[in-house]
């Protein structure tokens, strides 16, 4: 397993290869211009000025030039500054990434905690109302808009509960310094509320599907009838013997969901204004940041690989039949 | 001044660019109640007075710094950290200003003319990229130290330790309130060698002035919060101890306003939030005339448009008015709301506030001569037949085998343009135009219209402005040959001259009367066409007051007259 792992792994580098010089074409095929973000809308700056800048970020070099100097630097550790921010790529992106990561791990444990037995209970029940309810509820949670929601939400539950709708703490209090530490944690966890449940309400949806289908697949095999004809327990056969086997869908589905742990979410984070990566990589696009819009969706392309891998990997966990090494 | 800002709409001061009910709970240490303002768009955290390009950052820049001079609510420019207004020579080319004794930074050194000049010196430092180079380019001395050798701007003279003199190349009638108005940074805070202000722009987020409050804390997505300078030297009374400005999403504004988020909503202008903020028992509002315009620029120098008739035209085929009437209305309104003007179409292009000329672009003064836009489908027919623009087959016009085709740049989610377009839509399709359209974001389009960008396949885009001071000379940027900030690419000799007449004197009845020519030449030619301007709204809860503030004067330089009960 290490072996195919390393092996795995060292195939990654010419697929990351590729995707960023894809990434860093499509950034510099927008229209638009560095130079008029780096010196801001209005300014007066003459032709030469413009210039000037333009021969600092290295602009008037050719374009396969641009790219190996990021290359170059990006291999040395350094992911360049945002011309917009003028600060750092690597302190920008460790600086809000983890709100990202905090917000949509919270909603996917949330939602997988009521996913699993809701979805579980469906497939025992088949054709019942508690069903027929369930999937009902998982259809709205895939078709409603997650702005749509949200804004439900902050309209008509925030203002009646007294909830915060926007940010991820309460600013007088993070700004002048918090009483204790449990002070911060009960901001936070408030402040959660609203954007947790939006998130959790789509991703429950899709999960308790994904458990449903899979579980009425392996309810009926006869494996799980010999469980039952042996004389276990209703609950032992369901979870211990049926389960485990329609694990396998859903490991798939939670490898593919470990790169939007790191990003997705661009349009609650803009609804909630929580301090998250979407939103600093949608003002990078909009302002032509380039070495942020490259540092963020090579870092995503980074995780979706890795997430194929891991879930590779998980395959031989949950699924004997599966062998990696071989 | 002279600080022109540009935004895609009026939508969101964009440019160009709270808490949970538990009140003052938290920190303890304030008796004062915090004022919580909710900004929609994120703070850029480039608070630096040379620097600084959004209107929010401006914000936080106001209240830190103090320039020598600033505007009242009532605009009028008077002395802040000088003790007077300066002392100017016969032919406005020397200016001297007198410092307040006793200004100390909130690091507690003393405020002086060395520190002015300091200020003025990193302006025209060789690396300086910010937009304020037309506020220095005029100083003497100024070619020698951005292009040359000179190791000091020479014609900013300390000539003691309170008094500065400025010595200017040229005369021009605005020179006061630039130079006056510009926030003072001190000169012992950074390490500046010529050619490197990298010091200086690294420290961009840790702004230290002289002004009332301090910085606190700031986080790009959730805001900044300001304390109170507690070595503050100025004589304003400030009551509040601490000012946060919150990143809001929009949609959300009355929402933050009702549950406490935030107590003030500053300069808005949207009619869905003023018009049932006006009804709410729990908010109230204030409003005065708003410093900015909409407008389309017109592409003189490429494309059809470069025909001036064609410009003329459209123009008239514009119907403002009904745009006005539609964009403007409040869904839902509160008797006092009623009683407040909801906007008009400007008679010119020109700064609304102008001091001597604002009342001809809102209409109150008619100027002999001066073409007037008004809707008028006939008229604009008839310049088109009359100019050689002759009906096809299909109805669009055309000219030397050339068709009409106007392509109009439109900025993307722009609310004013959603309602704008089927207008024209309707009425330029009727005067045998074609009307193609290009959604770009509003950096592109920025960028496209930028003189110089290469790219001259547009004829007409959309666009806000917004002015700081009262003075005309942001015309001059935007209408002389050969500008960057002249998107229109318009070049009249003509127009130049009377322009660089009306800003070279200090004769004000000699600076309105070539100023007004030029307006005249202006809508003849008519680069810009101004499509409207209205009020500014602050809406806020109720036990905030916070009275002084006024068109070019914003609630961070207002803060004096704030209290909350």
């Amino acid at each position: 397993m290490f072996k195919y792992t390393i092996k795995r792994l060292i195939t990654m580098i010419p697929v990351v290869l590729i995707i960023s010089i894809l990434i860093f074409s499509v950034v510099k095929a927008m229209p638009g211009d560095e130079v008029t973000t780096y010196l801001g809308p209005g300014s007066r700056a003459s032709e030469e000025t413009r210039q000037e800048v333009r021969a600092k970020l290295g602009l008037d070099k050719s374009l396969p030039e641009q790219y190996l100097l990021w290359l170059q630097r990006v291999a040395t550790g350094d992911l360049g500054t945002s011309i917009a921010l003028r600060k750092p790529v690597g302190e920008i992106i460790g600086s809000y990434v983890w709100n990202t990561f905090y917000l949509n791990a919270l909603a996917l444990i949330v939602a997988l905690i009521f996913a699993i037995p809701i979805g579980i209970k469906q497939a025992v029940k088949k054709g019942s109302t508690f069903d027929n309810f369930w999937t009902v509820f998982s259809l709205l949670g895939i078709s409603v808009p997650t702005f749509f929601f949200a804004l439900v939400l902050i309209f008509y539950v925030a203002l009646n509960l007294g909830l915060p709708i926007s940010g991820m703490r309460d600013t007088l209090l993070s700004s002048f310094g918090y009483d204790n530490v449990w002070q911060e944690f009960g901001d936070v966890a408030i402040h959660s509320i609203l954007p947790v449940t939006v998130l959790a309400f789509g991703s429950f949806a899709t999960f308790s599907r994904y458990v449903r289908n899979s579980m009425v697949e392996v309810i009926n095999m006869d494996y799980v009838r010999t469980a039952r004809a042996k004389g276990l327990k209703e609950k032992t056969v369901i979870y211990k013997h049926a389960f485990r086997n329609a694990q396998i869908p859903l490991v798939t589905l939670l490898g593919l969901y470990i790169p939007s742990l790191f990003s997705g979410a661009v349009i609650l984070e803009t609804v909630f204004v929580w301090p998250g990566i979407g939103k600093v990589l949608i003002d990078a696009v909009n302002q032509r940041d380039t070495s942020l819009i490259m540092a963020c969706l090579v870092f995503s392309a980074i995780l979706m690989i890795l997430g194929n891998l891991l879930s590779d990997l998980c395959y031989s966990l949950v699924d004997p039949r599966v062998k990696v090494d071989s | 001044m002279n600080s022109q800002k540009l935004f895609a709409g009026l939508a969101s001061a964009s440019m160009l660019l709270g808490l949970v009910g538990c009140g003052s709970s938290g920190s303890g240490s304030s008796s004062s109640k915090p004022l919580i303002v909710g900004a929609t768009q994120e703070l850029a955290g480039v608070f630096s007075p040379i620097f600084y390009q959004s209107a929010y950052d401006g914000w936080v820049v106001d209240m830190i710094y103090e320039p020598l001079l600033r505007y009242t609510k009532d605009s009028e420019l008077k002395p802040y950290l000088a003790e007077e207004m300066p002392e100017i020579s016969e032919d406005g080319k020397t200016i001297t200003f007198k410092i307040k004794d006793g200004i100390k930074f909130s690091d507690g050194t003393d405020l002086d003319a060395n520190d002015v000049k300091f200020t003025y010196t990193l302006m025209a430092d060789p690396s300086y990229d910010g937009r304020f180079t037309g506020n220095v380019d005029f100083i003497e001395g100024y070619k020698e130290y951005h292009d040359g050798d000179a190791t000091e701007l020479t014609g900013v003279e300390v000539v003691d330790e309170h008094t500065v003199t400025f010595h200017l190349t040229d005369t021009q009638y605005d020179s006061v309130s630039t130079l006056g108005t510009m926030g003072i940074i001190s000169d012992e805070q950074y390490e500046y060698k010529k050619g490197d202000l990298g010091d200086y722009k690294s420290k961009n987020d840790q702004p230290m002035g002289s002004g009332p409050y301090v910085l606190n804390s700031y986080d790009k997505a959730s805001g900044a919060s300001l304390k109170k300078n507690e070595n503050y030297t100025g004589d304003g009374d400030y009551k509040i101890e601490q000012v946060v400005i919150k990143t809001i999403a929009e949609a959300t504004e009355l929402t933050s306003l009702e549950n406490g988020d935030i107590n003030y909503f500053p300069e808005s202008i949207e009619a869905d939030i003023i018009g049932p903020a006006s009804l709410n028992e729990n908010l109230t509002f204030d409003h005065y005339f708003r410093a900015a315009e909409g407008f389309f620029g017109y592409n003189c120098e490429s494309g059809v448009t470069k025909d001036p008739a064609v410009r003329q035209a459209l123009s008239y085929a514009t119907n403002r008015q009904e745009f006005i009437d539609a964009y403007l209305k409040y869904p839902e309104a509160s008797d006092e709301l009623k009683e407040v003007p909801l906007g008009y179409a400007p008679d010119v292009y020109w700064n609304p506030v102008s001091a001597n000329l604002g009342k001809v672009v809102t209409g109150e003064e008619r100027l002999d001569g001066l073409t007037i836009y008004d809707y008028d489908i006939e008229k604009a027919k008839q310049t088109l037949e009359d100019a050689g623009w002759k009906v096809g087959s299909d109805g669009i016009r055309e000219k030397d085998g050339e068709k009409l085709t106007v392509k109009f740049l439109l900025s993307e989610g722009n609310s004013v343009l959603e309602m704008l377009i089927p207008i024209i839509q309707k009425s330029w399709k009727e005067i045998g135009v074609d009307l193609k359209q290009n959604t770009v974001d509003f950096n592109t389009l920025l960028d496209t219209v930028t003189p110089g960008s290469g790219d001259e396949d547009w004829n007409v885009f959309f666009m806000a402005t917004s002015y700081t001071g009262v003075e005309n000379a942001d015309s001059n940027y935007n209408l002389r040959s050969n500008d960057p900030n002249n998107y229109s690419r318009l070049k009249d000799p003509k127009l130049d001259e009377e322009l660089a007449a009306g800003r070279g004197t200090m004769d004000e009845e000699a600076s309105v009367k070539a100023y007004k020519e030029a307006m005249i030449t202006e809508n003849e030619l008519i680069p810009y066409l101004p499509i409207y301007g209205n009020e500014l709204f602050n809406i806020y809860a109720k036990n905030v007051k916070l009275t002084e503030t006024g068109p070019v004067r914003s609630w961070a330089q207002a803060l004096d007259s704030a209290e909350i009960e």
